[in-house]
């Protein structure tokens, strides 16, 4: 004979309720006042359980009316969704016997409602697996369009930039003609051709740009050159313009004869774009500044000008691809918001990046900044701390 | 309800009937209908699906449903936002963001997620970082994203401690930053709210008819 023959079945059944079996079992007066719990109720809602309301146990913000429906005997399971030690809450179907004054409640899960919870998850599992299939091949087709997209407008450009050339070069040497300089009108029409062809030649040169930059294809030829000569190429090529609207251009190099090592023709393009956007759109007769400075963290860049300025909202599109479109140059010409988009690329293959501080009716600053690594020579000695 | 809504009270029963059922094919079909039929997406998160989570809810403290329909109910809800959501990324490039997210140790995110996407369609950039969100993560997002605002929800008034010291190491890094609360904790039926007085930075906003009306008088300036 063993342990457990000494003792009764009634005995072995109600140890086996209060230690082992994943039933709860509560013994609670008619007051509701909590006489006894077994070990599952003391496990699934974290309290000792040895004192207290039964009220503790459940989810509700009705305690005492809720309490009562729970005081009566019932043999039919009634669900009670019971507070559980992890603040959630666990749903149990309690029957309830009286066993003299005090009442005994047994409240178990159901396994067929958590076998049917299982199985509905497993199916929104696939329904959202599925889901995600479908976003994927979605994404991927418009990766795909996208760099058709890319193909196209390349093919497109390149196939124009040759006529575009050569109706520039006739028309200026049209204009060369002796029966066009004779011509008061004919000079006006052959001038606004030529302008028109290089705008539309440059519009070209940004849509290939772009084209390549989108299809990964930036690729930088890095040299070591002078910061000095990157300026004076660029401040060359929009000489002319800046000189037709009588805008005077200063330069500020806080440390002549830095070298860079960088891409040069990309900076150049870089410094072009800024200082054809600040002369488009600032005041005939007024001055555009180009400044440097040599920083610990690098090499910072900027075209001041003393336009219109810009509001907050225009500053966080103008680096958006057509963010800037729709603005108005000076001169009247509508932009199409592309230049910016190609500054700030390549400044990012460099590692920098781009600025932009304004202020409407107080000008603007456009520039960008470059990390140390792009100067060749060791920032402390243009910080003169070496 | 709204006078503009195209919910019927008639459409809302069949949608909480198939909720209450766990029938999902039921509520897909019934929110693909209301948006073909031209639904805003605030008309459907306000008065189909927030009504019904409320009421799901409700039955759920009064013990007439389980939590395993509880469970079920918000997960169908989780699946038919996923047919509107391609609604709430289009439009205009977002000026302004908010990070929200549900504190350490809350597991209810549906109704954080619905702050995120409605901040989406007034044009904010949402970050939603779901649920039990752990605080040193949400300190790192709020460094690199800068949010205008952080929104935190609570639905369980059992995790205030959590949220309490999300808030005490959110304010330590980030002193200026505007918080706004919200969740079924904050309900006054659930539990006291006098804990926020602390907090000068903190806004409660409870229900996604409160938020709508925050971000829209924000809108207006």
């Amino acid at each position: 004979m063993n342990g457990a023959d000494s003792c009764t079945a009634t005995e072995i059944g109600w140890n086996y309720l209060d230690r082992q079996a994943a039933i709860l079992v509560l013994r609670v007066d008619a007051a509701g006042n909590l006489l006894s719990a077994n070990n599952f109720a003391r496990e699934l809602t974290g309290l000792p359980l040895a004192s207290g309301s039964l009220g503790e146990l459940l989810i509700t913000s009705t305690e005492a009316a809720e309490l009562k429906r729970w005081l009566t005997p019932s043999v039919e399971p009634r669900l009670m969704n019971v507070r559980t030690a992890d603040g959630l809450s666990q749903t149990l179907y309690v029957t309830s016997v009286q066993m003299g004054p005090d009442l005994l409640l047994f409240g178990q899960a159901d396994p067929q409602e958590q076998e049917r919870l299982r199985r509905e998850f497993l199916a929104l599992n696939q329904e959202l697996t599925a889901l995600g299939r479908e976003l994927a091949l979605a994404n991927a087709e418009l990766v795909r369009l996208s760099a058709l997209k890319n193909k196209f407008v390349g093919m497109a450009s390149h196939d124009l930039r040759k006529p575009a050339g050569l109706i520039l070069n006739l028309a200026e040497l049209l204009f060369e003609e002796p029966a066009v300089s004779q011509s008061a009108q004919a000079r006006r029409i052959i001038e606004r051709i030529i302008g028109s062809a290089g705008s539309m030649a440059v519009l070209i040169d940004d849509f290939l740009d772009i084209t390549m930059m989108e299809a990964d294809r930036l690729s930088l030829d890095i040299q070591v050159v002078a910061q000095d000569a990157l300026v004076a190429s660029a401040l060359d090529l929009v000489q002319v313009a800046a000189a037709q609207r009588n805008i005077e251009v200063k330069i500020f190099l806080d440390q002549p004869g830095v070298k860079l090592r960088v891409d040069g023709p990309k900076i150049v393009q870089v410094l072009t774009n800024l200082l054809s956007n600040a002369i488009d759109y600032s005041p005939e007769g007024s001055c555009i500044t180009v400044v440097s400075q040599q920083q610990a963290a690098g090499v910072r860049l900027w075209v001041e000008d003393q336009g219109d300025g810009l509001d907050q909202e225009r500053q966080q599109r103008l680096f958006e691809a057509f963010g800037g479109s729709g603005a108005t140059k000076a001169s009247g010409e509508r932009s199409i918001g592309l230049g910016l988009v190609i500054v700030q690329k390549i400044v990012a293959a460099h590692g920098g990046s781009c600025f932009v501080e304004s202020q409407p009716g107080m000008g603007s600053r456009f520039g960008f900044q470059l990390p140390a690594c792009c100067r060749a020579v060791s920032a402390l000695n243009y910080l003169g701390r070496a | 309800m709204d006078t503009k809504t195209l919910i019927t009270e008639s459409t809302y029963e069949q949608y909480l009937a198939a909720l209450l059922q766990g029938d999902r094919p039921g509520c897909i079909r019934i929110v693909r209908d209301r948006s073909s039929a031209g639904a805003e997406v605030k008309d459907l998160y306000l008065n189909l699906f927030q009504r019904s989570l409320y009421q799901v809810g409700d039955l759920w403290e009064q013990h007439r449903i389980s939590v395993a329909v509880e469970h079920l109910a918000t997960a169908i809800t989780e699946r038919v936002m996923t047919i509107v959501q391609p609604q709430l990324f289009s439009g205009a490039a977002r000026e302004r963001s908010i990070i929200v997210a549900c504190v350490a140790d809350e597991y209810h995110q549906l109704g954080g997620r619905m702050v995120a996407d409605l901040a989406e369609l007034h044009g904010w950039r949402g970050f939603f970082l779901g649920a039990n969100t752990p605080i040193e993560g949400l300190l790192q997002m709020i460094d690199q994203q800068k949010p205008d605002l952080l929104g935190l929800s609570l639905s369980v008034y059992f995790n205030l401690p959590g949220m309490v010291k999300t808030l005490e190491a959110v304010f330590g890094s980030f002193p200026g930053l505007a918080v706004m609360v919200g969740g079924q904790a904050l309900r006054p039926r659930w539990g006291d709210t006098s804990w926020l007085r602390g907090y000068s930075n903190v806004r409660p906003v409870v229900t996604l008819e409160e938020l709508e009306r925050e971000l829209s008088s924000d809108e207006r300036g």
